[in-house]
């Protein structure tokens, strides 16, 4: 293992930049206050495990303040009934027209959506820094990856905003007919700690693009970024109310929003356990509808003609099905990754290398830390081998070394359970495709799963008898905005990204009247 | 004491000269002036005081501008921008000593000082710039200085003043061409009217030409070199281009004026009368097309000498600018009609005046309407013309002619009545690109050769642009191909492309204005309108496609059997494109966003009547960062350029916009070539129908919006307006009154709604158009003439050219029609089927019509309504294809099947 250096205070050879926090205050109706209760929660450095901020508190009083000034900002305000695009009238040319039709060009969904976007290009840096103190998320990463992706979300529903399509039908009878695509109204929005920016913008986006207004309550671990962002929003003229941001914690704040009878929409990132008591609430509430994207346990099935560093490369926390042949080879390489795989401050750009790296490897608080080490003690206890890592490391924070099992059965609570560590699976030796694709499917996720062969025919093959949401053929983690991302069974309903989840927030309407006289139908 | 190191010793006008020549003015104003003299010039006492005169004040000029160099000097500290943009000494003078020492501009009222515009660029110019206060004495001596410019200039407004008045006694004919200002200045320079009767014409020209400053107050550099001729009215409402050709006629002219002052041949100024005439026909003829006319004649009053001075009074109540200025400064543009002169009498019938006195009078009066209307003074009608009186006293007061307007008018009502005598409507633009776009490089064509593109305002050129042929089309095809085959534009993310076009989108709005004050120029559509609106809707195309890029989806089909079967939507390789002039920058944007948004080149083809905005924008694109090659931009010739393109065996697409007849050519080409796929977007006689539950007034503005907007070169253009018989009499008196009230003029003048046509073959096209109307019966009830471009027809059978043929002009032609059935099959009775337009309030009749419509767009109770999403292109003979909106994308993607079997799926 090497050892990289567990405290970020002593560094050497790269810079921790300096963490300023601006925001801390709940963001209601465009402006930063405190909870009504005046209570905050402390967020901590989980390099360190020492306190950044005092985040102000949000609980059932102020997403009811956050939900008010979303349905104000919907039923009255100007950002559902912006177009598109304001079309200019080119037949009309008074001065005074002009102006005032420059003036309106401006108030416009896309336009202000690029601009926000912009403005993330803008503050990528600052933006990145507030994810790496606050999520453990590797600096370099943040920098060049999640944080321009966000921009890059933003940018993709900015275009699709004015290309929200209705559809005229053909009637069976003598009927004109015709469906519009209206915003669905005020959007609750629960987002996890895992890509705090990511997800954040897989919800808020397409929500802010189709009209809705939203009210969002980011993880309690991971708030900063998430005010951060509205500071930006509002920067970019996002009208007032139109995204509200009430950091708080699950059973507070989190069921106000799922329980609430003026959200017309609930959309929650995080584990099955809380999909089920969010769906729930909903469903005792205003039957709201729900999507929600939750746990999966992937699996990546390596055939035996795979090209066995790729494979090793690809696969980062997924639960492996290996064909028998080439198990060992794989085995042993993926150890060796592990052990080079460097743990570290992640504001040290050499902890990016190693696939390892690109998932957390630091975990985000305590609970977590201390949930992934008793998976690797039941792990062991239930009879899998474990072939390297398993500890934790470093004095300080809480940092945990890549660990592989091998040896894993599919009933073993590892091999089942989310664990969402730096651990990996090696389970069961597979003989043929069809056992390859049964024990793949045997699990009550159907999230993703990957393929790695070069054979065609298996490729179209599995990818279709795999009952998950995405499929990843010699590649993983290939996420991009404009690939619906979402769950089969207990992983959830719903896509993320894409024009699908457009729909999301979107209502249809139908609209048919009578024909006379018409030459055709 | 002071002054002294002030000025220079050298020529300061002495106090006593000064107050010598006050005296003898005053003096000179008591006596009356015996026109009876019938000796020399020389001895005429008047003449020898005006000559006194004159020469004092070209010295009081010289002062003047002496001490003004000295305040710029002292004040640069203070205000360092304040003379880049006062330019005028005496204005100059006055600002500097309204603001003193104040550092807050804000807390100075310039109000009758300086134009508003002036007055708001100072005040924040003032604030983005680091001026620092003068010291008291600076202060001080700056200040006295201002009070003795500002002293000098009153001397010489009095003087001016005496002698205008009493000029036109000396040399009546010289001052009927050249005002008497100048006229005085002319006299002054040459040394009397004798030397200057002996002069040769051309050095008459060069007179007062090296000080241009004394006289001119202009710092602006003239661009060949005219003296004191280049003060008068007529050569500053000459377009620049005209002016060397203005100028030596107007010496020309003035000259032989001179000689008859000089023999005192002509004393009623009539002979003058008829020279200045003469430089208006010589004009005219160079403005082409473009000869905006009045219909009464105009003449210059040298009679009514007391009319003459209440009105110079009226004149100089305004506050800025010199006194004695008055000729030099303001101008505007010749060929800009006279709205107000063209409303009075509308029906007059061409054949009560002899044909060719009309014309004459009409160029000359176009040239004249910018003297009229600025100085009332110096005009008044001709006795013995068909429209004097109380109609030509009218056109004095432009301002009046508004009262009558029609109440549903959406004319901008302050326009025709606003001061002329705005800034010179001078293009603020500069003309950076005029050779071919080829491979990332702006190159000359193959054969060297340089076409004009012309103004339409006066026909005149404003740029030689390199005029490519087929060889050039070959290159740029290369070009494309190469950045097509191995390039990385189609091989780039689309997210990348999408960033190229949205960099490409701000670039546009950052340099909206220029954009569009070229486009404005070259084709003459109103400025307003493609400032305020099509400059924007590039902008927003770029946008709406640069936002497709990232969303070209395939569809991933359920095949019948074991398969899997998807669908991948390619770029199709490299497009040809042929856009056309009537909305150069627009059509370039339909074309140019979807084909790059989809990953293909282009090569595309420019009208060679309007090159330069695309030349402009695709410069601004290789800016926003599109690799060399991606789009290239030849001008040049339909049979030439085009036809190349069209035939080229290495384009794999061509997208057109223009004429039915040469679709039909393009169409042939791509067949005799490579079988390219074409899209064709041509002409249309699109139907506006109004029936009778119709909202009329509304219907009215949108029915005349919807035929003359944009000159009426429009493909859409509702150019068949169908009127239901129970309101066809309102309509047609409505649409009438809103013809009529349409404002026809320089395109870059603000409020004004329609432009030039575009070139003298369209118009006389039109003209023809409007001829064979008559000829056929039809009834000519407003317009028809080339004076206001406005063409207005009732009462045509279906069966005539007029309602069957696109006139592409500012004809609207009105038909009455019973019910429903008949006017649809009217209005489908045409081989062209792009757009129409239904108004009606009965959603019944709305959706009957939408769908019996044989139409690519109708429009219900609105027209003209183009968004990006909205797909656009034409039934029948008007085209085949579609553009805008996802549909215009497939124009440019190949759709590619790609199967292969699937084998023990769980599902297919």
């Amino acid at each position: 293992m090497a050892a990289a250096n567990g405290s970020s205070e002593k560094h050497e050879g790269f810079e921790v930049p300096k963490v300023e926090v601006k925001f801390t205050k709940l963001f209601i109706n465009g402006h930063f206050v405190d909870a009504l209760s005046g209570k905050t929660f402390e967020t901590r450095d989980p390099r360190t495990g020492e306190v950044i901020a005092r985040i102000a508190e949000g609980d059932k009083a102020d997403i009811d303040l956050a939900v008010k000034a979303a349905r104000e900002a919907f039923d009255n305000g100007p950002w559902p009934r912006m177009t598109g695009y304001i079309r200019p009238t080119i037949y009309c040319i008074h001065i005074e027209f002009i102006f005032v039709s420059r003036q309106r060009v401006e108030q416009e969904r896309g336009r202000i959506l690029h601009r926000f976007a912009d403005l993330i290009d803008q503050h990528i840096e600052e933006l990145a820094i507030l994810d790496t103190v606050d999520a453990g998320k590797l600096f370099m990463v943040g920098k060049l990856r999640d944080i321009p992706g966000a921009a890059h979300l933003l940018r993709y529903y900015a275009g699709a905003a004015d290309k929200i399509h209705g559809a005229t039908l053909k009637m069976s009878q003598r009927m004109q007919a015709y469906t519009l695509k209206e915003p669905v109204g005020v959007v609750g929005h629960i987002v996890p700690w895992n890509y705090p920016s990511t997800m954040y913008f897989f919800k808020v986006s397409p929500a802010l693009a189709a009209g809705c207004t939203v009210v969002v309550k980011p993880a309690e671990q991971t708030p900063l970024s998430a005010l951060f962002y509205a500071h930006l929003a509002k920067a970019a003229g996002v009208p007032d109310g139109v995204l509200n941001v009430v950091p708080g914690f699950g059973p507070t704040a989190g069921a106000a929003v799922a329980s609430h009878m003026d959200i017309d929409k609930l959309s929650f990132t995080g584990s099955t356990e809380v999909g089920r008591l969010v769906m729930e609430a909903a469903a005792k509430s205003n039957l709201k509808p729900v999507s929600l994207e939750l746990g999966g346990k992937s699996p990546v099935i390596v055939f035996d003609d795979a090209d066995v560093d790729m494979a090793v490369n690809l696969v980062n926390f997924a639960t492996y099905t290996n064909k028998e042949g080439i198990y060992d080879a794989f085995v042993k390489k993926a150890a060796e990754l592990a052990k080079k795989s460097v743990v570290g401050d992640p504001f040290n750009p050499r902890v990016n290398q190693g696939p390892q790296a690109r998932t957390s490897q630091c975990h985000v608080d305590k609970d977590q830390y201390e949930k992934v080490l008793k998976y690797i003690d039941i792990g062991q206890r239930e009879g899998a081998t474990l072939v390297t890592g398993g500890k934790p490391c470093g004095d300080k924070g809480y940092y945990i070394e890549p660990t592989i099992f091998t040896d894993v059965k599919d009933d073993m609570t590892i091999a089942q359970d989310e664990i969402f560590g730096p651990v990996m699976s090696l389970i069961i030796k597979f003989k043929t495709v069809e056992e390859a694709i049964q024990k793949a499917n045997n699990t009550r996720y159907g999230l993703a799963a990957g393929i790695v062969t070069k054979n065609i025919d298996i490729a179209n093959m599995v990818s279709r008898s795999i009952r998950a949401g995405v499929i990843w053929i010699n590649c993983y983690f290939a996420f991009d905005p404009d690939a619906p991302f979402g769950g089969y069974k207990m992983s959830g309903f719903g896509k993320d990204m894409g024009m699908d989840a457009l729909e999301k927030y979107l209502q249809t309407k139908t609209v048919a009247t009578p024909l006379y006289n018409t030459p055709w139908l | 004491m002071t002054m002294m190191c002030v000025l220079p010793p050298s020529r300061p006008v002495s106090l006593t000269a000064r107050a010598d020549a006050e005296l003898r003015i005053k003096d000179a104003l008591e006596r009356d002036i015996s026109d009876s003299n019938q000796g020399s010039i020389l001895e005429d006492q008047e003449y020898q005081l005006i000559v006194d005169c004159n020469a004092l004040s070209v010295d009081i000029d010289n002062e003047i501008t002496i001490v003004h160099n000295f305040i710029r000097d002292k004040y640069k500290l203070k205000h360092p921008v304040l003379e880049s943009r006062v330019h005028h000494p005496i204005d100059y003078a006055r600002v500097v000593q309204k603001i003193g020492n104040e550092m807050d501009l804000t807390l100075v009222d310039f109000k009758g000082i300086l134009p508003s515009a002036d007055i708001m660029w100072i005040t924040m110019a003032e604030s983005t710039t680091s001026g620092e206060p003068l010291s008291e004495e600076n202060l001080a001596k700056t200040i006295e200085a201002c009070d003795r410019a500002l002293n000098l200039d009153s001397t010489k407004k009095k003087i001016l003043d005496f002698l205008e008045r009493r000029i036109v006694h000396v040399a009546p004919n010289l001052t009927a061409i050249v005002g008497s200002a100048v006229a005085s200045k002319l006299l002054g320079t040459a040394g009397g009217l004798e030397a200057l009767a002996k002069m040769p014409a051309c050095n008459v020209l060069l007179l007062g030409a090296k000080k241009k400053n004394l006289s001119g107050f202009s710092t602006a550099t003239v661009q060949f070199r005219v003296g004191y001729l280049q003060q008068t009215e007529i050569f500053q409402s000459t377009p620049p281009s005209l002016r060397p050709q203005a100028s030596r006629l107007i010496a020309a002219k003035s000259t032989l004026a001179a000689r008859i002052d000089s023999i005192r041949g002509d004393r009623t100024g009539k002979a003058g009368q008829s020279l200045f005439e003469e430089i208006g026909d010589g004009l005219g003829k160079g403005y082409g097309l473009l000869g905006q006319a009045g219909s009464g004649k105009l003449r210059v009053s040298t009679g009514e000498r007391k009319l003459i001075s209440k009105n110079s009074k009226r004149f100089k109540a305004k506050n800025y600018g010199s006194s004695g200025s008055r000729s030099g400064l303001a101008s505007s543009l010749a060929f800009t009609p006279i709205q107000g002169m063209e409303l009075l009498n509308p029906f007059t019938d061409a054949s009560e005046l002899p044909g060719s006195y009309h014309m004459a009078a009409r160029r000359a009066s176009s040239i004249l309407c910018r003297r009229l209307l600025t100085r009332p003074a110096a005009a008044s009608l001709a006795g013995d013309s068909a429209l004097a009186g109380a109609d030509g006293a009218r056109a004095l007061l432009p301002g009046t002619l508004l009262h009558g307007r029609h109440r549903f008018s959406t004319a901008p009502a302050a326009v025709t009545g606003a001061a002329p005598n705005d800034e010179p409507i001078q293009p603020s633009v500069e003309i950076k690109h005029t050779q071919l776009l080829i491979n990332g490089n702006f190159v000359d064509a193959a054969s060297g050769k340089t076409f004009s593109t012309l103004d339409p305002r006066t026909g005149e050129a404003i740029a030689r642009v390199a005029e490519g042929d087929a060889e050039d089309i070959n290159r740029a095809v290369a070009a494309a191909r190469r950045a097509f085959d191995e390039g990385p534009w189609p091989r780039m993310s689309a997210y990348d492309r999408c960033r190229v076009l949205l960099r490409f989108a701000d670039l546009i709005e950052a340099h909206a204005e220029e954009i569009a004050a070229l486009e404005t120029w070259d084709s003459g559509k109103p400025l307003e309108q493609a400032a305020g609106a099509e400059v924007p809707m590039v902008a927003r195309f770029v946008r709406y496609y640069a936002g497709w890029a990232d969303k070209i989806h395939g569809l991933v089909v359920p095949a019948d059997g074991p398969h899997h079967a998807q669908v991948l939507h390619e770029p199709i390789g490299v497009a040809g494109q042929i856009i056309p002039w009537n909305f150069p920058l627009l059509m370039f944007a339909w074309k140019v966003a979807p084909a790059l948004a989809c990953g293909n080149t282009v090569v595309l083809k420019t009208a060679e009547q309007t090159p330069l905005s695309a030349l402009y924008v695709a410069s601004l694109l290789h800016e926003a960062g599109v690799p060399e090659g991606v789009l290239n931009v030849v001008s040049g010739f339909g049979p030439t350029a085009g036809a190349a393109l069209c035939s080229h065996m290495d384009v794999d697409k061509l997208a057109f916009t223009g004429s039915t007849g040469t679709g039909k050519i393009i169409l042939e080409l791509a067949a005799r070539s490579n079988l390219k796929p074409v899209t064709l977007e041509l002409g249309g006689k699109s139907p506006f129908v109004v029936m009778d539950d119709a909202d009329v007034d509304q219907a009215v503005e949108l029915a005349h919006h919807a035929v003359f907007f944009n000159q009426g070169q429009c493909c859409c253009a509702g150019s068949r307006t169908f009127v239901h018989e129970r309101v066809y009499d309102e309509f047609v008196d409505k649409s009438k009154a809103r013809a009529l009230n349409r404002v026809v003029g320089d395109p870059f003048r603000k409020g004004v709604e329609q432009g030039p046509q575009i070139d003298g073959e369209q118009f006389k096209k039109i003209l023809q158009y409007v001829k064979s109307g008559v000829d056929t019966g039809a009834t000519l009830v407003a317009g028809g003439d080339r004076v206001g471009d406005k063409g207005f027809y009732v009462h045509p059978t279906d069966e005539m050219k007029i309602a069957q043929e696109e006139i592409f002009g500012p004809v609207q032609t009105i038909l009455k029609f019973r019910g429903v059935e008949e006017v649809i099959r009217r209005a489908n009775a045409t081989p062209y089927g792009l757009a129409a337009g239904v108004f009606t309030r009965s959603l019944d009749v709305a959706n009957t019509m939408a769908r019996a419509l044989r139409a690519g767009t109708v429009w219900i109770n609105c027209y003209d309504v183009f968004d990006a999403a909205i797909p656009f292109g034409g039934f029948k003979m008007s085209g085949v294809g579609r553009e805008k909106g996802p549909y215009g994308l497939r124009n440019y993607l190949q759709t590619k099947s790609v199967v292969t079997p699937i084998r023990d799926a769980a599902w297919l």
